[in-house]
């Protein structure tokens, strides 16, 4: 047997060992009650109005398209633009400014920064990603929680497993066995299916590290594991992305949810980023569109991490959410936190980034290399519009059928 | 754009005055202060640069930042001819070690100018091919050499290129260091140290370090390469 089949087999015979029943999922530290009823009639079908949606909720996802175009418009765009600085300004100056200069363009297109400081950044970020879960299982056993603090153990079978998640996150700080750590997370997750999809999708970004796991050799004790090589980066980046994706459109399904959550943290209220995605948006409406905008920051922001685009700029935005999260908004509660935090530091100070919309560029570079203004604008403008509107729209008009009153 | 300025680059030396003439008007002239980057390495820019004065630098950086020489380039000679012609992402970085004057060729301009004169695209396909195969046999000829003899090499060439007389003998105005020479030659810090060590006691070459480097008789240091390709 192959070494992916026999790892997967491991994963499912882990899940088969946890399928009893030992958690029941719902929010318990972090409070979601609802203080004031939320329109509902916003959430649902307006006949006669573009895509047959409320129209904040229709402005909401204009605004969060163009913010997508203008990204990949930029970065479609972005070695002419490095270029124009470098040969108008950078060239000029010489030096340590036209070198930090460089590095400077080098984080923001997530080209390598090749520096001392960085590196050593870099291998950090790696030691506390590959170990942060390992914490994270040890909080949840001292608190009778499964993998996360929200989801409390069944009291028949709790004891069996705090000592398997102390077992796992032993194994996972010493470093010892990682493919397994990596099947065991894995089968965790498969287990957490059982209470539904939605709390699956809540956890989809505690995969990202089983990749790594799953991916490191047999002897990862003996070895200083400080570097993910091309392929680890790129699936740690797409799992995280698409976890913070689906957890984006989770968040604008589950209105109820996160208005709740509002409701008791209010200064989450006040991000700028969310107020700039409710522009336009009815003012009679303000909770239900800002529930609506937040879910698709998230959405927007899952995305670009996944596919590549500007990665380290959304990485650090995203850091500066959770570690606010975790030290103004919801405070100790959610220290869990410090996993998702310590994975898109790995991502974000990795030399190996790459972009998953590599074709477009092609075009453009052709089009660039032959002096074709209008097709490399058309190359540009074309995938990046087509790109913003199928992220944002298809979905945001599906849910508006489901009824979500009862959630 | 002086004409003959053109003609002594070596990638146009097949060209005939009126190619020169019509080549003259794609071409750019920029200059550049002492340690300025002219590109990075990754960057898409797609020109060709010939140096008219001064010199550069082609390296390397590694993760941590530390640089690898590669080679220096003086007047006359050329850089980032293979992204002329293929587009793909330089492979190198080239700076200035001195206050430098280069002509510049775009990509763009170059294939409208070849596509009215394909005879010209020939004749610098032959230099650029000439200039591939001499490269070709250097690597090849270097592989069977030790680190002495890869040093002297290194050594004259850079006198050739870069060395300005003076009372003293010649002298090579740049800030050598014996990393910097490593990253030319292919071997370690140490052991190139204690060469160059020893070729200041044979009276070859001054001390290193600083911004120059003096070569008290370059005859003689010409002598004691061929000496050591005798033995190496």
């Amino acid at each position: 047997m192959s070494r992916l089949p026999r790892r997967l087999t491991c994963a499912g015979i882990v899940a088969g060992a946890l399928a009893s029943r030992a958690a029941e999922a719902h929010e318990r530290f972090v409070k979601h009650n609802l203080k004031y009823p939320l329109k509902l009639e916003f959430f649902g079908r307006f006949p006669g109005q573009w895509l047959g949606l409320h129209p904040s909720i229709f402005r909401a996802g204009v605004n969060v398209a163009a913010v997508l175009f203008a990204f990949l418009f930029l970065w479609f765009s972005r070695h002419s633009l490095v270029q124009w600085v470098q040969d108008g300004f950078g060239s000029r100056v010489g030096g340590r400014v036209q070198r930090a200069l460089h590095l400077a363009a080098c984080f923001i297109t997530d080209r390598p920064v090749k520096n001392r400081v960085w590196r050593s950044l870099s291998e950090w970020a790696l030691i506390m990603f590959l170990r942060s879960p390992g914490l994270v299982l040890m909080y949840s056993a001292t608190n009778d929680s499964l993998v996360m603090p929200s989801y409390p153990l069944d009291p028949v079978s709790a004891t069996f497993f705090k000592f398997a998640q102390v077992g796992l996150a032993i194994l996972i700080l010493t470093q010892t066995a990682l493919p397994l750590c990596g099947a065991m997370i894995l089968g965790t997750w498969f287990y957490l299916i059982r209470w539904g999809w939605m709390v699956s999708i809540d956890a989809m970004p505690v995969l990202s590290v089983a990749v790594v796991y799953i991916t490191s050799p047999w002897q990862s004790h003996k070895l200083a594991i400080t570097e993910m090589n091309a392929n680890q980066v790129r699936w740690v980046r797409l799992v995280l992305g698409l976890g913070f994706m689906a957890l984006g459109w989770l968040k604008v399904y589950n209105h109820n949810l996160v208005a709740g959550v509002a409701d008791n943290y209010p200064s989450m209220m006040n991000d700028p980023m969310i107020k700039l995605f409710a522009a336009g948006t009815d003012p009679a409406y303000r909770r239900e569109a800002w529930v609506v905008s937040f879910g698709l920051a998230e959405v927007l922001s899952g995305f670009l991490v996944m596919v590549g685009v500007f990665t380290r700029l959304w990485a650090l935005l995203m850091i500066f959410v959770f570690t606010k999260l975790l030290l103004v908004d919801f405070g100790w509660d959610e220290i869990p936190h410090i996993y998702p935090i310590g994975a898109l530091a790995a991502v974000m100070f990795s030399n190996k980034l790459r972009s998953e919309v590599w074709r477009f560029e092609d075009w453009k570079e052709h089009a660039r290399r032959r002096g074709l203004l209008a097709k490399q604008v058309i190359a540009v403008g074309l995938p990046a519009l087509g790109i913003a509107c199928l992220v944002v729209f298809p979905l945001l008009y599906l849910i508006s059928f489901f009824d979500r009153s009862n959630l | 754009m002086r004409l003959n300025e053109l003609a002594q680059i070596s990638l146009f030396e097949k060209l005939d005055a009126d190619e020169i003439s019509g080549l003259s008007t794609i071409v750019k002239r920029r200059s550049f202060a002492a340690d300025t980057v002219v590109f990075f390495e990754g960057d898409q820019s797609d020109s060709l640069y010939a140096i008219v004065t001064g010199a550069t630098k082609v390296y390397t950086t590694g993760d941590d930042g530390s640089e690898k020489v590669l080679a220096t380039f003086g007047p006359g000679e050329i850089f980032g001819e293979y992204s002329l012609i293929d587009g793909q992402p330089r492979s190198a970085a080239v700076a200035t070690l001195e206050p430098t004057e280069v002509l510049c060729i775009s990509h763009m301009d170059f294939r409208r100018f070849v596509s009215n004169a394909p005879e010209v695209l020939w004749k610098v396909l032959e230099s650029l091919t000439a200039r591939m195969r001499r490269q070709n046999s250097e690597i090849t000829e270097l592989s069977f050499r030790d680190v002495p003899y890869r040093l002297l090499r290194v050594l004259v060439r850079l006198a050739e290129k870069h060395g300005k007389p003076s009372a003293d003998g010649l002298v090579i105005a740049l800030s050598l260091t014996p990393a910097t020479l490593a990253g030319m030659v292919g071997s370690n810090v140490d052991r190139v140290s204690r060469l160059m060590h020893r070729f200041q006691g044979d009276g070859l070459v001054g001390p290193l370090g600083g911004s120059r480097l003096l070569v008290p008789d370059f005859v003689a240091l010409k002598r004691a390469l061929e000496s050591e390709a005798d033995w190496s």
